[in-house]
């Protein structure tokens, strides 16, 4: 951001209505003082890098787990919008960036995601009747962008 | 259903005229109108049920007619609104107004039997009846009081020449011609004015088929008295054949009446009926037979929404009931939720192969009973379902054993795109991306990224060996404020078109599946062309110019597309090119496209800022302008500040980018675009949310 200075602009005193001398607040305002050029009005004053793609976009690596059962197989979604109502994942399989099978061997992926995207969730599902999921979560901000999902 | 309101007032006056006058000096009024809805006469005294044919759904309006017989034959008089029929009781012809009590109609030379086949011309205020023997025949009495023919009884044709094994018959809404199904299944047509039957073919059902019907469409419900099933039959057709419609009332003594010049849904009245909301080849809307379910309290999911008729793909339903945990994995079980409100039936279909149509052995689920649950479960998806997207139908009802298509009187549709993968391949979605043009290129414009904005998503399909076997797309025209005519097209750089078999790739438009390949000859590089002309597939607003770009210009229209490649050959995935991969615009062949070109055409194309073009770009149109494209460098379709014709905008999977209003800057409506460029994407890489927007500045739909 282009915030470079910050000046103590004033500071005053409210004194609460019917109280005494202790209930005595002070609030202090700080204002940001912005040296910034003003803002363009027109695309077409703008000056960029001729390599800049004008496109943004980021990047995880996943590892897979290996699956945990040799009988049951087991289901993987990666998914970027969902919610939690009652305890309960609700996950809007249509975000979803990875549906895959869990196999003997670990499995890598890169992903690719919105900047706009910050959390992520890994439900792993055994397929049989009545199945629960698992889930594991990643938030990029917190964790970077190499995700390890364990083994349910 | 203002019948049913009108029951309890009936039955009350009932009671009063009853104690007080004969039925046969009753003198009630006429229907207020033409309904939509079928009248059922039915049982050893009769009682009269209003049916929903679109839905199969009935209800009793009166259980006391004041007879202590059948009434049969009857039918709708569109000259006066009244019910006629033949009433056991009185031996001849009875009459039913808006109190539902039978009023008895004397006639002259009356044939001295009962007649159970009977309905009321459209084109003369006439009653026919009829009975098979050499004894009887055809008959009609006029209805009209003004006429010298009042109520007497006129053969037209005895019962041996018309030797007919029916149970009831239906007038045409407008060539006159009477129609009636026998009990073998063959269709006739019967002239009368002469009594003459010409046969149309067998139908393919058999039965006892005690209720015939018309629609202001010409289309011929016939319902069998066994089970109730109601057949549409299109009469028109070469070879008529009759299709399940709808799942009705079943009775051992049936007899249908109906005003033949009334649609099948009255859409003055609120709506009661649920659709599902795949394409129309699946049997969607009602005009295809679609499934549909009346309103009922048991549906799927947690809520449910009636319609007139089906929000056909692209439009949509909010379906909650059914959750595909998987993809469904062909050859292999896959896992679904299921949540139902109320007891009944699931039944689901796919279409393995992708024609288009639901068969009756493409099942998913057959006859689970669920009853109030939330369930998670497994199905088995055949091996021979074509790997990408396909449609699903889930239908819930009471009634078991349901088919893909009709009406049924209770319960919900849900129409489904879903995902169908080889069990052990895997799929990786792209983000999604908002592809923004200005199509002024060369020239300079002025930045509203509103000239064409197209929504694309795109997914692989990965073998087990991580190698991309197939890509398919999914978009839609978001907007359109060009005043020049564009193609759409994407390129896959690096992919070669022999890697492709244009037979196997399957596109569709706006779900319907299309005839020309998507798959563009001639080219260096694989691409796929949507399509030459994307106005073609709008239509803009009256009173207005572009294509939701302009406020006060709300447009229901739709283009989507779909197009699924699949590879000959694998591509390994650190080989295949990247998302957004190379989508473009280009210029329709002999239309104008500024002033620098006469008719360019598909030479022109723009780009995404550094995408290289197709090998059919006119290279001599680079420099023009203010082009500054320096292929030597791959520096492609950039000023000589760097600015592009063309940006991708990646927002997070839950929301929509919203592109400015015509003639907005697009620095005006996201302030942020500014630092983002000015850093080469350092900061506010999120520039394209809606929480950085100048929402004024943004084209709201409306």
């Amino acid at each position: 951001m282009k915030t470079q200075l910050v000046i103590l602009l004033f500071t005053f005193i409210l004194v609460a209505c019917g109280g005494d001398d202790s209930s005595q607040q002070t609030v202090e305002k700080q204002v940001a003082i912005d040296d910034s050029p003003p803002p363009l009005t027109n695309t077409s004053e703008l000056v960029s890098n001729n390599d800049f793609s004008f496109t943004s976009s980021a990047t995880i690596k996943v590892t897979l787990p290996v699956t945990p059962s040799s009988t049951i197989g087991y289901f993987i979604n990666i998914c970027a919008d969902f919610s939690n109502e009652n305890g309960i994942d609700k996950v809007n399989y249509d975000s979803c960036k990875l549906r895959a099978s869990l196999t003997p061997n670990e499995q890598n992926f890169t992903l690719r995601l919105s900047n706009a995207e910050t959390i992520l969730i890994a439900q792993i599902w055994p397929l049989q009747d009545g199945a629960k999921p698992i889930s594991q979560y990643f938030t990029i901000q917190e964790t970077g962008n190499i995700w390890r999902i364990t083994q349910p | 259903m203002f019948y049913s309101k009108r029951c309890p007032c009936y039955f009350l006056s009932l009671l009063c005229i009853s104690l007080i006058i004969f039925h046969s000096t009753s003198d009630a009024a006429p229907f207020e109108s033409c309904p939509s809805k079928a009248f059922l006469m039915q049982n050893e005294v009769a009682e009269l049920y209003g049916v929903n044919l679109a839905t199969g759904q009935y209800s009793l309006i009166a259980a006391n007619l004041g007879t202590t017989n059948k009434i049969n034959g009857v039918g709708f008089n569109y000259h006066d609104n009244y019910i006629y029929g033949w009433g056991y009781e009185w031996g001849t012809i009875v009459r039913i107004g808006d109190d539902f009590q039978a009023t008895e109609l004397p006639i002259q030379d009356n044939p001295g039997a009962n007649f159970y086949v009977g309905d009321v011309s459209v084109n003369e205020n006439t009653y026919y009846f009829y009975r098979k023997g050499a004894t009887y025949g055809l008959y009609k009495a006029s209805l009209d009081d003004q006429s010298s023919e009042y109520l007497k009884a006129i053969k037209i044709v005895d019962g041996s020449t018309l030797s007919l094994t029916i149970y009831d018959f239906a007038f045409h809404p407008t060539n006159n011609f009477l129609y009636t199904v026998n009990n073998v299944g063959q269709l006739y047509k019967i002239n009368a004015d002469t009594g003459t039957a010409t046969p149309l073919g067998d139908v393919g059902q058999t039965g006892t088929f005690g209720a015939v019907y018309f629609d202001v469409e010409g289309k011929l419900y016939i319902s069998r008295n066994d089970d109730g099933h109601v057949f549409i039959i299109d009469v028109a057709e070469p070879s008529p054949q009759a299709a399940l419609y709808a799942y009705g009332p079943s009775a051992s003594q049936n007899d249908g009446a109906r005003c033949a010049i009334a649609p099948v849904i009255d859409e003055s009245q609120p709506p009661t009926t649920d659709y599902g909301d795949a394409p129309d080849s699946y049997g969607t809307t009602l005009y295809s037979n679609g499934a549909r379910h009346n309103s009922s309290d048991i549906y799927l999911g947690t809520s449910i929404s009636m319609e007139h008729n089906a929000n056909v793909y692209p439009k949509e339903d909010q379906d909650d009931g059914i959750t595909f945990v998987t993809p469904l994995l062909s050859g292999s079980n896959s896992l679904i939720q299921v949540q139902t409100t109320g007891a009944g039936y699931l039944n689901m279909w796919g279409d393995w192969n992708k024609d288009g149509e639901f068969s009756q052995d493409e099942k998913l689920v057959t006859d689970r009973y669920m009853d109030n649950s939330n369930e998670s479960f497994l199905v088995n998806t055949p091996i021979s379902a074509i790997n990408g997207f396909t449609w699903v139908r889930a239908r819930f009802s009471t009634t078991p054993s349901l088919i893909a298509t009709g009406g049924v009187s209770d319960g919900e549709v849900e129409d489904y795109r879903v995902l169908v993968i080889n069990a052990g391949n895997s799929q990786i979605q792209d983000p999604p991306y908002y592809i923004a043009f200005e199509d002024s290129w060369p020239e300079q414009d002025d930045y509203d990224m509103n000239d064409v904005v197209i929504l694309q998503n795109s997914s692989l399909l990965l073998t087990e060996s991580y190698q991309v076997k197939q890509i398919e797309f999914q978009g839609e025209l978001k907007a359109l404020g060009a005043s020049y005519r564009n193609g759409f097209a994407i390129q896959l750089d690096n992919v070669l078109p022999s890697n492709v078999d244009p037979q196997l790739v399957h596109f569709e438009i706006n779900g319907v599946s299309q005839s020309i390949s998507a798959i563009e000859t001639g080219t260096q590089y694989l691409v796929i062309k949507i399509t030459d002309d994307l106005s073609e597939h709008i239509q803009i607003t009256p009173g207005c110019t572009y294509y939701k770009t302009e406020i006060g210009c709300g447009n229901s229209s739709q283009m989507t597309f779909n197009v699924t490649v699949p590879f000959i050959t694998p591509i390994a995935l650190e080989q295949f090119p990247q998302p957004p991969y190379n989508p473009f615009i280009f210029a329709k062949d002999a239309t104008y496209h500024g002033d620098l070109f006469f008719q360019p055409g598909r030479g022109l194309e723009i780009h995404l800022k550094n995408k290289i073009p197709t090998s059919k770009v006119e290279p001599s149109y680079f420099g023009l302008g203010v082009d500054d494209t320096q292929v030597e460098t791959d520096h492609y379709y950039q000023t000589a500040n760097g600015l592009p014709w063309a940006l991708a905008i990646n927002p997070a999977s839950n929301e929509e980018w919203k592109h400015p209003i015509e003639r907005i800057d697009i620095i005006q409506a996201y302030p942020n675009f500014q630092s983002f460029v000015e850093t080469d994407g350092n900061e506010e890489s999120d520039w394209f949310s809606q929480s950085n927007a100048n929402s004024s500045k943004l084209y709201q739909d409306n």
